[in-house]
C-alpha cells in the first residue's frame, strides 16, 4: 500500500464524520435523556394524582384534628382513676411473684413436650391411614400380606391411643397453670379492658392514621417509574352492571373514574368541602350504600353524563353553569369544551335530567323539583300534541274540542283571540302563533289576517249550528256568593278583578275568568256550569250539583264579568287593507292550486271559487300546517298526526342536528333548546323563506324558569342506556301510585285537598273570605275541604269507591262542595287503589260485612265515656238524627256514617293523635299522654279507653250500606235551537 | 390587512391555485436563481412572516393548530426546505459540470463510503433526534381521539388520514373506483417501473437538474403537484361537505355548493343534437368511451412522431414507451380532468351507473 493509498483510505473513512457529528451526537443523547426524564415526570405529575395527594393531606389532618378533639373528651378523671387502680392491681400481683415465675417456669419447660406430643400424634395419625390403606389393598389383591398388614395396623392403632394420651395429659397441666395465672392477674385485665374501652375511638382513628400517614413509604410507593409496582394513587374505578356507554355498534358497561379525584363525593365528613372533594348534596337520597342510589352501583355519569373514563378536569367533559364558571374554570383548569365528546355532562341548572331515565313513569320525581315542574309543564301545555314522545302519546288533548265552537262564542272573539289570546287572558296556556318574530313585517301582517280569518271561517263552518235558549233570569250577588264559596276557587285561581287576573302565578289549572262575558253565550255559560260534560265529556271540570236556580246565579255573575277594553288592543292586529287581505288571499290560493298544474289553470279555477271557499281552503291548509289538532279536537282532523318533531331521544340529539341559524349561540344542545323555548321562531333569522318554510312552533311566552324546567325534561330524555331491569320498576304498588297521581292532577284534587302535603291551593282563598267573615287564619282552615292525609287508611275501599261514584256530604258546616267528577269505575278503582297503596293499606277490602257490636256492660260503659261528663263527644259530632245543639257550622262529622267509611285501627289512632293526622283539625287530644284519659273508667287505662272508643264508634248507626244507586243525576243535554238570524255569523 | 386575506383567499380556490401550482413548478425549475441560499432565506423568511401573520387568524389558527394537522403545517416548510436543497445542490453541480469540474459527490470515494462510520453514525443520529421529536410531541399534544364511530353520523368533513388526503381529493373529480383502486395502484407500478423505463445514465449518485430536466420536471409534477399539493390542500382548505373553504374563513358547515355538473352524453345529446339521451347505455355512452380510447391509443403512437416522445420511442423501443405513455397518460388525465370540470362543469366521461362504472 502506497502512501497515496492510505491518505485516500483516512480521508475516506473521515467523509461525514468530523468533530461537529460528536457533538450532535451528546446534544441529542442528552435531550433523549431529558425527554425519557420528562415523560415520566409527565405522568408523575398528573392532575388527578395531584388531587389525590391533596386528599391524602386534607384526610390525615382531619383524623388527627378529630382524635385530638376525641382525646379532649375523654373523662380524664376517670382515665387517670382506672390506670392507678391498675397500678394497684399489679402492685398486689407482685406480691405473688414467686408463685407466678414457678408457673411461668414450668410452662416454659413444658414448651417442648407440648410440641413434641402434638407432633407424634399427628404423625402416628398419618402412619396409621397408610396402614389402613395397606391392609384393604392387601385383602383384594395381595392375599399372602394380609396378615402382616393387618399386624402393621393393630400396632399404629394402639400407638397412636398411647400418644393421644400423653398429649392429653400434658396439655390438662399447661390449661391448669393458665387457669392458676388468670386468676393472679384476673382484677389487672379486667382493669386494662376497662381502659381499652375507654379509648376505643382513640384507638379506631389511631389505626386509620396509621395506615395513611406514611410518608417515608408512601414517597417511595408512589416514586416516578417505581409507581407502576403497587402505588397508594391510583384511579379508582366503578364499572356499573347494566348501565350502559353506547358505542353505537354495541353497548358497554360504563366505567366511571370520578372518584379518582372526586374521593370525598360519598363522605359525611366533606359536605361543603373544597370541591373536588366535595361530598355529593343529599346523601340519604343519592351516594351512600343505604340510598336508593348508591355509588357502588351506579356511578355518577349514568345520571350526569359526561366521559366515564376520562381522569382530567377537560377529558372528563364537564360542563360550567353559566359563563360565570366558564371564566373560572379557563383560569384555573384551562377549561375548553371538549368537541369530540356528543355527551358532555349536564351543567348543574340541568343536573336533574338524569332522573328521567329510570323515572319516567313517576309523576313527582322525590328530590327532582324541576325536572317534576318541567314533566308537569309540558303536559300541561300540550307538547305531546304535536310531539311524539315514547310514554307520552296517550295523553288527553290540553284544548276543549272546537266541534261545537259556534254554540259557545262568536267569530269576532276567535278571530281576536288567535292573534294574541294573551291580550284577553294574559295567563292562558293557548300559545301564540301569529304576529312573532317571524311574521311581523308588514307582507306578514296581511298574511295572518289571511290564515286567521281561514281558520276562523273552516272552524265555524264544521262546528255544530245553533245556540243553548237562554237562561232562566238569576241574581249576581248570589251567583257571585256561590262562586266564592262552593269551591270554584280551587282551581280557577283568579275569576273576579283585572288586579286578581294580573297576580294570578303562572298557569293555574282553570282559566282566569275574567271578561267571560265578552267571550260566551249566556246560553252556553249555563248549560255549561250545570254540566260541562254534555259540551266536552273529557274535560277536567267537574259537575257542582248546581241547581237549576244556583246555576242560573252563577250563569248571571260570570255573565256580568264583561269588559271589552280588550278589544281595542286588538284592533291593532287587523288594521290592514281589505283589498291587500284579499290580494294576498288570492294568491295563497293560487299558491295552493298552482302546485299541481300551470299558473294558468290554477287562475281558471280560482275564478271560479268563492269568497268562503278560498277562505275555507287557507283555514284547513293553516291548521294542517300548525298542527291546531294536536291541542283541539277539530272535525275533519280526527286522523291528522302530529307535526312536530319527536322528543323521544331529543337529548341525546346530535348538537350538528340542531340548526343553529346565524343565531350567535353556543353550539351545545342546552342553549339551542332554551333558545327554542324562548323564542321559537327565532332560528328563521335572516334566512329567506317562503311563508311555508318557515318555522311553526307558537310562543308559549315561557319565563326563564319554566324554559329551563322544559330544557330538563328534554335533555332527560335520551337514547336507552340503562338495562330495563336497573329502572325503576312500576308494577303493583308504584304503578298504582303514579296512576293515581296522574288521575289527581288531572282532576286537580289537589286544587281543593291536601294530598301528601301537596295542593290545598283553595285554603287561602277560603282562609281569605272567612277573613271577610272576622275567622282567624288557623280557624278558617276548619272551613276548607279535608286534608286527605292518612285517607287510605282512614276509610274502607268499599266506602271510597261508593263516594266517589255517588258523592254525599259529609261535613254538614262546609260550603265548599265536593263535585261529582262522573269517573267511570276504572278511574274510581284506580283512586281508591291509590289512596290505599299511599298508606300501604290493605287492599281492596277488609270485611266489615259483620260490623262492631258492643255488649250491654261495654256499650253502657262507652257511652259513659262519651257523655256531657266526660269526653262529650255528642256536642260536635252528629248521630245520624241526633244532632248537637250547637249551629251547624260548629258541627262535626256524622259518626253514625263511620261504621261503613272508617276502618276500625284509623279511629283509633285518630282519637290518640287527631293533630298528628290532620294538623288544624277542631278534634281535640283527648289521649295525648298516658295521664289524659278519665282515671275512672277501664281503670284509667288509655290504650283500652281508646280501642273501646273505636269499637263503639264503629257499632253505631244503622248497618244499613249506603245506596249504590245515583243520589243525583246530572242534567241531561239541552236541544240546540236555531240562532235566529240577526244573531247570525258577522 | 383584509384585503390580503381576502387575496388569499380568492388565491387558493381550487382552478386558480392549481394553475399557479402547475406553471410556477414548470417556471421555478428553470430558474437557477430561485435556488440560491439568498433566495432560500428571502423565500422562507417570507413565508415565515405569512405563516405567524395568518396565524392570528382564529380560523386558520383552528385549522393549523389541531392536533391531527401537526404533519400537514410541518410539511408546509419541511417539503419546500428539502425541495430546495435538491434543486440548489443540483444546480451547484450543474455549475461544476459546466466549469468540467467533478460533482461535489464525485470528491472522495467516487461511488462507494463505509458502512461505519458514514452510514451507521449518521442514521443512529436521525434515530435519536427523531425519538426525542416523538417524546416530546407526544406530551404537548394528546392523541387527537375522538368519540367512537357511529354509523349514522359520519364526520364532516369526513376526512382520510393525512397521507391519503391527495386521493381523496382526487375524489372529487373520479369515481371512487378509479381515485381509490386504480390510481393509487398505477402509482406504485409506477414507481416501480421507473428503473427499467429511465434510459438515461446520467445522475446516479450526485445532485443535476440539467442532466436529468425531463425526468425531475415530471417527477416534481406528480409528487409536488400531484400529491403534496393536493394532501394540504385537502387538509387546510377543505372543509364541511368537502366544500372549498379559504385559508382564513370560517368553515361553515351550511355553505351550498350548486350541484350542477353534467356527463358527456349530455353534452352531446340534449345540448348538442337535441334529441334526448338514448336509453341503452353503450349507445348513450359510445362518445364517452371512444373519447377514452382515443386518449389511451391513438395519442402514443401520434405523439412518438414528435420531440422528446420520439426520441423516447427511439430509445425505449415499443412495449417500454407505450407502458410509459400509458403511466404518463394516467397521470395528466387528472389535471385533465379538473379543468374540465372547472371549465366545463363536465361530471363524466363515461358514466354508466347502470354497472358503476364512471371515468
Amino acid at each position: 500500500m502506497t502512501e497515496d493509498q492510505k491518505t485516500q483510505l483516512k480521508a475516506q473513512e473521515r467523509h461525514y464524520f468530523g468533530g461537529t457529528l460528536h457533538l450532535v451526537f451528546a446534544w441529542s443523547a442528552i435531550a433523549l435523556l431529558g425527554s425519557l426524564v420528562w415523560s415520566v415526570m409527565d405522568d408523575y405529575w398528573r392532575e388527578w394524582k395531584g388531587y389525590q395527594r391533596a386528599f391524602h393531606d386534607m384526610e390525615v389532618a382531619r383524623l388527627k384534628d378529630e382524635m385530638g378533639k376525641t382525646q379532649q373528651e375523654i373523662d380524664a378523671e376517670r382515665r387517670a382513676t382506672l390506670e392507678a387502680q391498675v397500678e394497684e392491681a399489679r402492685a398486689q400481683v407482685a406480691v405473688q411473684s414467686s408463685r407466678m415465675e414457678e408457673i411461668d417456669a414450668e410452662l416454659d419447660g413444658m414448651a417442648n413436650d407440648l410440641y413434641v406430643a402434638d407432633q407424634n400424634v399427628r404423625f402416628t395419625k398419618a402412619l396409621l391411614d397408610t396402614a389402613k390403606y395397606e391392609y384393604e389393598e392387601a385383602t383384594r389383591y395381595h392375599p399372602a400380606h394380609v396378615e402382616e398388614a393387618r399386624a402393621e395396623m393393630e400396632r399404629l392403632r394402639d400407638l397412636l391411643a398411647r400418644y393421644d394420651d400423653e398429649n392429653k395429659a400434658i396439655l390438662a397441666r399447661a390449661e391448669a397453670l393458665r387457669a392458676e395465672r388468670r386468676e393472679l392477674t384476673a382484677q389487672v385485665d379486667a382493669l386494662q379492658a376497662e381502659l381499652k374501652d375507654l379509648d376505643v375511638e382513640v384507638l379506631r382513628l389511631a389505626r386509620s392514621l396509621e395506615q395513611l400517614d406514611k410518608p417515608f413509604a408512601h414517597a417511595v410507593l408512589n416514586a416516578p417509574v417505581l409507581d407502576f409496582i403497587n402505588p397508594t394513587l391510583k384511579i379508582r374505578q366503578i364499572v356499573t352492571e347494566g348501565l350502559l356507554y353506547d358505542i353505537n355498534f354495541m353497548s358497554i358497561p360504563r366505567v366511571d373514574r370520578c372518584q379518582t379525584c372526586h374521593m370525598g363525593i360519598d363522605r359525611d365528613e366533606y359536605v361543603g368541602a373544597e370541591q373536588p372533594f366535595r361530598a355529593h348534596r343529599n346523601l340519604e337520597l343519592i351516594g351512600s350504600s343505604a340510598s336508593p342510589h348508591p355509588f357502588e352501583q351506579i356511578g355518577c355519569t349514568i345520571c350526569h353524563m359526561g366521559r366515564d373514563r376520562g381522569t382530567g378536569f377537560v377529558e372528563t367533559a364537564h360542563t360550567p353553569d353559566g359563563e360565570e364558571e366558564r371564566q373560572r374554570w379557563e383560569d384555573e383548569h384551562h377549561y375548553h369544551r371538549m368537541h369530540h365528546w356528543d355527551n358532555p355532562m349536564l351543567a348543574s341548572r340541568y343536573v336533574e335530567a338524569g332522573c328521567l331515565q329510570c323515572h319516567m313513569g313517576d309523576v313527582f320525581i322525590p328530590g327532582a323539583e324541576k325536572l317534576s315542574r318541567g314533566k308537569e309543564l309540558f303536559e300541561n301545555l300540550g307538547c305531546h300534541g304535536c310531539h311524539k314522545v315514547a310514554g307520552w302519546e296517550d295523553l288527553r288533548k290540553v284544548g276543549p274540542p272546537l266541534d261545537a265552537i259556534a254554540t259557545k262564542t262568536d267569530p269576532d272573539w276567535v278571530r281576536r283571540w288567535l292573534a294574541d289570546p294573551r291580550n284577553f287572558r294574559p295567563t292562558t296556556r293557548m300559545p301564540q302563533f301569529w304576529f312573532l318574530g317571524n311574521s311581523s313585517a308588514p307582507e306578514d301582517r296581511v298574511r295572518n289576517n289571511v290564515e286567521i280569518d281561514g281558520v276562523v271561517e273552516y272552524l265555524f263552518a264544521h262546528s255544530r249550528k245553533g245556540r243553548y235558549p237562554d237562561p232562566p233570569r238569576g241574581d249576581p250577588a248570589a251567583g257571585q256568593r256561590l262562586v266564592e264559596t262552593v269551591g270554584c276557587h280551587g282551581c280557577h285561581s283568579a275569576i273576579g278583578t283585572e288586579a286578581e287576573h294580573a297576580s294570578a302565578d303562572g298557569r293555574s289549572h282553570g282559566p282566569n275568568l275574567m271578561r267571560l262575558a265578552t267571550k260566551t253565550y249566556p246560553g252556553w255559560l249555563f248549560q255549561w256550569v250545570r254540566n260541562p260534560r254534555n259540551y266536552w265529556d273529557e274535560t277536567a271540570m267537574p259537575d257542582l250539583r248546581l241547581t237549576q236556580r244556583e246555576a242560573a246565579d252563577v250563569a248571571a255573575y260570570l255573565g256580568s264579568l264583561a269588559d271589552d277594553s280588550w278589544r281595542q288592543r286588538s284592533d291593532a292586529y287587523f288594521d290592514v287593507p281589505a283589498s291587500e287581505v284579499e290580494q294576498a288571499r288570492d294568491e295563497m290560493v293560487l299558491g295552493y292550486l298552482s302546485r299541481k298544474q300551470t299558473t294558468e289553470a290554477a287562475q281558471t279555477q280560482l275564478a271560479a271559487m268563492s269568497e268562503r271557499d278560498k277562505r275555507l281552503m287557507v283555514g284547513e291548509r293553516t291548521i294542517a300546517r300548525y298542527g291546531c289538532f294536536g291541542c283541539h279536537d277539530i272535525p275533519g282532523f280526527e286522523d291528522a298526526q302530529r307535526i312536530g318533531t319527536e322528543l323521544t331521544t331529543q337529548g341525546s340529539k346530535y348538537v350538528d342536528r340542531l340548526d343553529f341559524g346565524f343565531v350567535d349561540l353556543p353550539h351545545e344542545r342546552e342553549a339551542w333548546y332554551f333558545q327554542k323555548l324562548k323564542d321559537p321562531r327565532i332560528f328563521d333569522q335572516g334566512k329567506v323563506k317562503s311563508p311555508d318554510e318557515k318555522l311553526k312552533m307558537p310562543q308559549f311566552h315561557l319565563t326563564d324558569e319554566e324554559a329551563e324546567e322544559l330544557v330538563t325534561v328534554l335533555m332527560g330524555l335520551r337514547v336507552e342506556e340503562v338495562a330495563p331491569s336497573r329502572k325503576k320498576q312500576y308494577a303493583g304498588r308504584n304503578q298504582a301510585l303514579q296512576d293515581g297521581w296522574r288521575l289527581v292532577r288531572t282532576y286537580n284534587c289537589t286544587g281543593c285537598h291536601l294530598v301528601e302535603e301537596r295542593g290545598g291551593d283553595i285554603r287561602a282563598w277560603i282562609q281569605e273570605i272567612k277573613g271577610r267573615e272576622g275567622i282567624g287564619a288557623n280557624e278558617a282552615l276548619a272551613f276548607a275541604p279535608p286534608n286527605l292525609h292518612t285517607q287510605g287508611a282512614k276509610v274502607q275501599s268499599d266506602w271510597l269507591f261508593r263516594f266517589l261514584k255517588n258523592v254525599e256530604p259529609i261535613r254538614p258546616w262546609l260550603e265548599v262542595r265536593m263535585p261529582s267528577f262522573h269517573f267511570d269505575d276504572e278511574q274510581v278503582n284506580t283512586l281508591t287503589t291509590f289512596f290505599a297503596a299511599l298508606e300501604e293499606a290493605e287492599y281492596p277490602f277488609q270485611d266489615y260485612r259483620k260490623g262492631f257490636s258492643l255488649p250491654g256492660p261495654e256499650k253502657a260503659l262507652a257511652e259513659k265515656l262519651t257523655s256531657r261528663d266526660y269526653l262529650n263527644c255528642l256536642s260536635c259530632h252528629q248521630v245520624g238524627d241526633r244532632k248537637p245543639l250547637t249551629p251547624p257550622d260548629s258541627w262535626a262529622p256524622d259518626l253514625a256514617l263511620a261504621r261503613h267509611r272508617l276502618r276500625v285501627d284509623w279511629v283509633r289512632a285518630w282519637l290518640q293523635d287527631p293533630q298528628g293526622i290532620m294538623p288544624g283539625t277542631r278534634m281535640p287530644s283527648f289521649f295525648a299522654d298516658e295521664n289524659s284519659g278519665p282515671p275512672d273508667i277501664l281503670g284509667g287505662d288509655e290504650g283500652a279507653q281508646m280501642d273501646l272508643l273505636a269499637r263503639w264508634v264503629m257499632s253505631l248507626g244503622d248497618g244499613r250500606s249506603p245506596a249504590l244507586t245515583p243520589l243525583y243525576l246530572p242534567p241531561p243535554p239541552v236541544p240546540l235551537q236555531r240562532p235566529a238570524p240577526a244573531a247570525g255569523a258577522p | 390587512m383584509q384585503w390580503l386575506k381576502d387575496l388569499i383567499n380568492w388565491l387558493c380556490q381550487p382552478y386558480i391555485l392549481f394553475t399557479v401550482a402547475v406553471v410556477g413548478l414548470f417556471a421555478s425549475v428553470k430558474v437557477g436563481a430561485l435556488w440560491s441560499r439568498t433566495a432560500m432565506w428571502v423565500g422562507g423568511g417570507l413565508f415565515t412572516v405569512l405563516f405567524i401573520w395568518s396565524w392570528q387568524d382564529p380560523n386558520f389558527y383552528l385549522v393549523v393548530s389541531k392536533p391531527d394537522n401537526v404533519p400537514i403545517t410541518a410539511m408546509l416548510f419541511l417539503i419546500p426546505f428539502f425541495w430546495w436543497l435538491a434543486m440548489h445542490l443540483a444546480y451547484e453541480n450543474d455549475r461544476r459540470l459546466a466549469a468540467g469540474q467533478e460533482p461535489m459527490e464525485g470528491g472522495d470515494g467516487k461511488d462507494r463510503i463505509l458502512v461505519w462510520p458514514d452510514l451507521v453514525y449518521t442514521e443512529m443520529l436521525s434515530l435519536i433526534i427523531c425519538t426525542v421529536v416523538l417524546v416530546v410531541w407526544s406530551i404537548f399534544l394528546k392523541a387527537p381521539i375522538e368519540e367512537a364511530a357511529n354509523p349514522s353520523k359520519s364526520p364532516n368533513p369526513s376526512k382520510a388520514p393525512w397521507y391519503f388526503l391527495g386521493l381523496q381529493e382526487m375524489l372529487v373529480y373520479f369515481d371512487p373506483w378509479l381515485a381509490g383502486v386504480v390510481f393509487p395502484s398505477l402509482i406504485i407500478v409506477g414507481l416501480m417501473a421507473i428503473p427499467y423505463l429511465d434510459y438515461n445514465k446520467k445522475g446516479n449518485g450526485y445532485y443535476t437538474f440539467k442532466e436529468r430536466e425531463w425526468e425531475i420536471t415530471t417527477f416534481l409534477f406528480g409528487f409536488i403537484v400531484l400529491w403534496i399539493m393536493l394532501i394540504i390542500y385537502g387538509t387546510i382548505l377543505r372543509g364541511p361537505n368537502w366544500n372549498f373553504f379559504g385559508p382564513y374563513e370560517y368553515w361553515d358547515p351550511h355553505k351550498l355548493e350548486a350541484l350542477v355538473n353534467v356527463n358527456l352524453s349530455e353534452f352531446i345529446y340534449v345540448k348538442g343534437l337535441g334529441t334526448g339521451l338514448p336509453d341503452f347505455w353503450l349507445w348513450r355512452e359510445i362518445w364517452g368511451i371512444l373519447v377514452v380510447l382515443a386518449y389511451f391509443g391513438a395519442l402514443p403512437p401520434l405523439l412518438a412522431r414528435y420531440g422528446a416522445f420520439k426520441r423516447f420511442y427511439e430509445n425505449m423501443g415499443f412495449v417500454r414507451y407505450n407502458t410509459l405513455m400509458f403511466l404518463l397518460l394516467s397521470m395528466a388525465s387528472l389535471p385533465i380532468k379538473m379543468y374540465l370540470r372547472w371549465i366545463f362543469n363536465l361530471k363524466y366521461i363515461v358514466a354508466i351507473p347502470e354497472f358503476f362504472f364512471n371515468i
